[in-house]
């Protein structure tokens, strides 16, 4: 009894209940009011960019509207001339630079200068009947459509179709010719792949579903069309295989497309942080790619792919985090030299978090459990280096970065020059000037080049951010604390989910199949299956095996 | 949204009971045994403890699939009336939190011996306990994925790391067989007891189950693992160190594994491997105490589960540091050993007679798990 008294009135242990619980209790709390601010809305007057205003019959009328809304730019033609035969006044408004100056001259201004009746149930003559004659015996333009909203009018004034008014009617017709620069269709710089196709996506969202429709004749494929950005109104196409991917997580996509909220989302990027499940976490929840194959390989299993107009990048969700050490090329290839390529990223990512790390704890903790020759091997070049292990790994870690970035941003040439110089020559002088032990820069460089293994951009920053949260949790617990913060990572990727799949699938088994296309790239006629974690509408890819 | 079940599946449910049960006996089982028994007959007592623990399991299993979706802290009221359920409750919600708390200080105390000698045990055991409270607050899919994520891969390496120490094994050292007859290895059965305790879970998780009937295969399977890796280890452990030695080392498992070295490979000893492993086994067991301890509060009383669990981590903390040292420590442990005897056979044992008495039975309605 006594010693149970005793020990209730031990300040340490009290201390210790508070700090224990005060701790999560606090960190919940933070994380919940963070994840409520995504949620919070403000209200905000309706905002109209274009005014609505009534199509009158008097064409010099609706001029002076659209002149009114758009006028004040230099960008903008207004050419007014007059009906062949007729006397009536047209004028047609258009962006020059968005128009294709060849075929307006041709199939629009030319035809409507030389309008003459011809042998036809429509008189041209009387306004009435002047829209459906201009419509099937003049306009040598085969998208046309006859508007009344102007504001829908103005939209795609603005988006490079042209106007034409026509006096006496309460109506416009609009038309496109558009055509614009572009650039050429190129391979992937930041995906490219030894074998496979040359393609990559490019600004243009028109050319690039034209490139997914080339490559199946599936009636299957789907693109469904949103509007984003509330001022600037791009295009985003929701594709997908309407017999494969599930309807729960199609409408789950759709929904939440539906409720972003922007004024301008210049790259799929804007789309991915909106439509992402948790913006806290660390890892990337969507993929992101260039490459069509890529999106058509996903489609396939029943993912869905995000397209927008004016950027190459298109999203593919849900994403697992095997997928972010998963390329293309691994099914191009023959299944044996994948497998192991496979694998190797697995344990090139586990290095390019912890290898530092495990540094710092053998080195600083446990030189005990590291052989005996080896320790002191390390020790005997760490003499005469006057920092503690954190701060030397922290300095190249550091250093390594800025070269990283520094190299990023620069042309070419000069940017491979400053990694060569920063590489051989900082780490060699750091060396000789004893600031740093020889071991470190082996580590240090290993951990770099395992970094630059994973096959995606995105899921190579994360793990970067990881290794310096490793590198600290091993100087303050040594072992134990890479042991704590490994398992830390394990609970926050089994407790997220992109788009309703669990991260780490398929880590945990759905189905056995799953496991064919994980650590193993499996012989391509073992996966019938389509995999279940996305739970296909259409399971079974092919009929044999 | 959520995709897929929303309850444990039973691949999950067979991972989740090995790792349970998979805990600080793999460390402290060979000498408690060694010294109980004093044979090398140590592993004849692990595979009659195995064999006892299914016959539990058994009794367990057929209890809880009488009472359909209901956990143990809901259908013993049913059995037994609300009083004697509620005390019922209340006993197992402490019994749940005094082995998690028995888990984590032992691994706190190894930790601090091998690993942090200058570290204080508050700092080892705060920090586990917040990793803990990260999972724990996710609700059972979160436990059940990342359990099943971990447990084959630490299952490999420690057979990995007990296949190595075959460099030493000797089989002299296990011979003879029964040469002072059965009654040393009675003895050894309490020591077994302690390490299988966890497999009462199962009452409260077989509600928790997409397909229940599986349970029978999830208590064998459940069972296997840990019982054979227990075996193994005891074994090569015995083979290795002999019986005398094993009495006299403090931790034999480690003696072992230090005693086998393999040079030229990068690691020439295996502890860090083994001890990393050994730190998320633990981790995953105490996960699953305090998941049942929470999930008891929160049935019993209006409190939330998340509520529940930092009441309890405050709970556990305190409890964790009663023992004074190792000795207290170890004493703990057989309390533990015969709590886990009195829930794993007589309280299902009686409730299953007087359920089979009075013919009781009930389908709960379907509902999801959080």
């Amino acid at each position: 009894m006594g010693n149970i008294l005793e020990f209730l009135i031990r300040t340490d242990v009290w201390m210790g209940t508070i700090v224990v619980v005060l701790v999560p209790v606090g960190f919940t709390v933070l994380s919940n009011k963070l994840k409520e601010l995504r949620k919070k809305t403000h209200k905000r007057k309706e905002q109209h960019f274009i005014q609505n205003f009534t199509l009158s019959p008097k064409i010099s009328a609706n001029v002076e509207q659209i002149k009114a809304i758009v006028g004040d730019s230099s960008d903008i033609i207004f050419r007014q001339f007059k009906l062949g035969m007729d006397n009536r006044s047209c004028s047609i408004v258009y962006i020059d630079g968005l128009v294709d100056q060849h075929l307006l001259q041709q199939s629009i201004l030319h035809p409507l200068l030389n309008t003459k009746q011809v042998k036809s149930g429509l008189n041209f003559f009387k306004t009435e009947s002047i829209k459906d004659f201009l419509m099937l015996h003049t306009i040598e333009v085969s998208d046309v459509k006859v508007v009344k909203e102007t504001d829908k009018m103005v939209r795609q004034l603005l988006s490079g179709s042209v106007l034409l008014l026509v006096d006496g009617l309460a109506e416009v017709f609009v038309l496109s010719v558009k055509k614009w620069i572009l650039r050429g269709m190129e391979e992937p710089i930041t995906e490219t792949l030894v074998r496979g196709p040359r393609m990559g996506f490019i600004e243009n969202l028109r050319d690039n579903t034209a490139m997914l429709r080339r490559m199946t004749t599936d009636p299957n494929l789907t693109f469904t069309d949103f509007e984003v950005g509330e001022r600037t109104k791009r295009q985003l196409t929701v594709t997908y295989l309407k017999d494969i991917a599930n309807e729960k997580l199609l409408e789950e996509v759709k929904e939440r497309i539906n409720n972003l909220d922007i004024d301008h989302a210049a790259e799929t990027g804007y789309i991915e942080q909106l439509i992402e499940d948790d913006y806290l976490s660390i890892f990337p929840q969507v993929q992101s790619t260039e490459r069509p194959d890529r999106v058509m390989a996903a489609i396939l299993e029943g993912r869905i792919a995000i397209l927008l107009d004016g950027t190459p990048y298109a999203l593919i969700v849900p994403t697992t985090f095997s997928m972010m050490l998963q390329s293309p090329e691994d099914y191009y290839e023959r299944w044996i030299p994948m497998s192991l390529i496979r694998m190797l990223r697995y344990v090139a990512a586990f290095l390019s978090v912890f290898l530092p790390s495990f540094y710092i704890a053998f080195v600083s903790f446990h030189q005990g459990l590291i052989p005996t020759d080896l320790a002191l091997a390390i020790a005997g070049t760490r003499i005469g280096v006057p920092f503690p292990t954190i701060i030397e790994a922290l300095l190249m870690e550091v250093s390594i970065e800025l070269l990283r970035e520094a190299g990023l941003r620069l042309p070419r040439p000069v940017g491979q020059t400053v990694g060569l110089v920063g590489a051989l020559i900082i780490g060699e002088a750091a060396v000789q000037a004893g600031l740093v032990s020889p071991i470190m820069v082996i580590v240090v460089a290993a951990t770099a080049i395992a970094s630059f293994v994973s096959p995606q951009y995105g899921a190579g920053i994360a793990l970067r951010v990881l290794r310096f949260l490793a590198m600290f949790s091993a100087a303050f617990l040594g072992l134990y604390g890479i042991s704590l913060f490994f398992l830390a990572i394990c609970v926050h990727t089994v407790k997220l989910r992109s788009f309703g799949v669990p991260y780490i699938t398929p880590g945990t088994l759905y189905s056995k199949d799953d496991w064919k296309d994980f650590f193993l790239r499996m012989p391509l006629f073992t996966m019938r299956k389509r995999p279940t974690e996305y739970f296909p509408k259409d399971q079974v890819r092919r009929k044999k095996y | 949204m959520k995709m897929g079940t929303t309850r444990i599946t039973t691949m999950q449910m067979i991972t989740l009971l090995s790792s349970t049960l998979i805990a600080v006996g793999i460390f402290t089982l060979p000498r408690t045994l060694a010294i109980e028994v004093g044979t090398p007959d140590l592993w004849i007592c692990i595979l009659i403890g195995g064999i006892c623990g299914y016959l539990s399991s058994l009794i367990i299993v057929s209890l809880s699939l009488r009472f359909n979706r209901l956990t143990f802290f809901e259908f013993n009221k049913l059995i037994v009336g609300k009083w004697v359920g509620t005390i019922l409750s209340v006993c197992f919600i402490g019994y749940a939190l005094l082995i998690g708390s028995f888990e984590i200080r032992s691994m706190g105390e190894l930790t601090q011996f091998y690993l942090l000698e200058e570290t204080p045990i508050s700092v080892i055991l705060i920090s586990m306990y917040w990793v803990a409270m990260y999972l724990l607050v996710g609700g059972i899919n979160p436990i059940a994925r990342l359990i099943e994520l971990l447990t084959p891969i630490c299952i490999i390496i420690f057979i990995l790391v007990f296949a190595l120490g075959f460099k030493v094994f000797e089989f002299n050292n296990l011979r003879p067989v029964l040469g002072l007859g059965a009654a040393p290895v009675l003895k050894g059965l309490t020591p077994t007891f302690l390490t299988f305790s966890g497999l009462e879970f199962l009452l409260v998780f077989i509600a928790m189950m997409q397909n229940p009937k599986d349970a029978k295969k999830v208590a064998f399977f459940g069972l296997a693992i840990p019982v054979s890796i227990y075996l193994f280890a005891v074994v090569v452990i015995t083979g290795g160190l002999s019986v005398e030695r094993m009495k006299h080392q403090k931790w034999p498992t480690f003696a072992l594994i230090q005693e086998y070295e393999y040079e030229g490979i990068l690691f020439e000893r295996f502890e860090s491997l083994f001890l990393v492993v050994w730190l998320i086994q633990m981790f995953t067991t105490f996960v699953v105490c305090q998941y049942v301890a929470a999930k008891g509060v929160s049935t019993l009383t209006r409190i939330s589960y998340k509520k529940a669990n930092y009441i309890l981590l405050a709970a556990v903390y305190i409890i964790c540091l009663v023992p004074k040292d190792l000795n207290e420590l170890e004493k703990m442990g057989t309390i533990i050993g015969w709590t886990s005897f009195v829930f794993s056979f007589i309280v299902p044992g009686l409730l299953l007679l007087i359920a089979l008495v009075r013919r009781l039975k009930q389908d709960g309605e379907t509902k999801d798990e959080t």
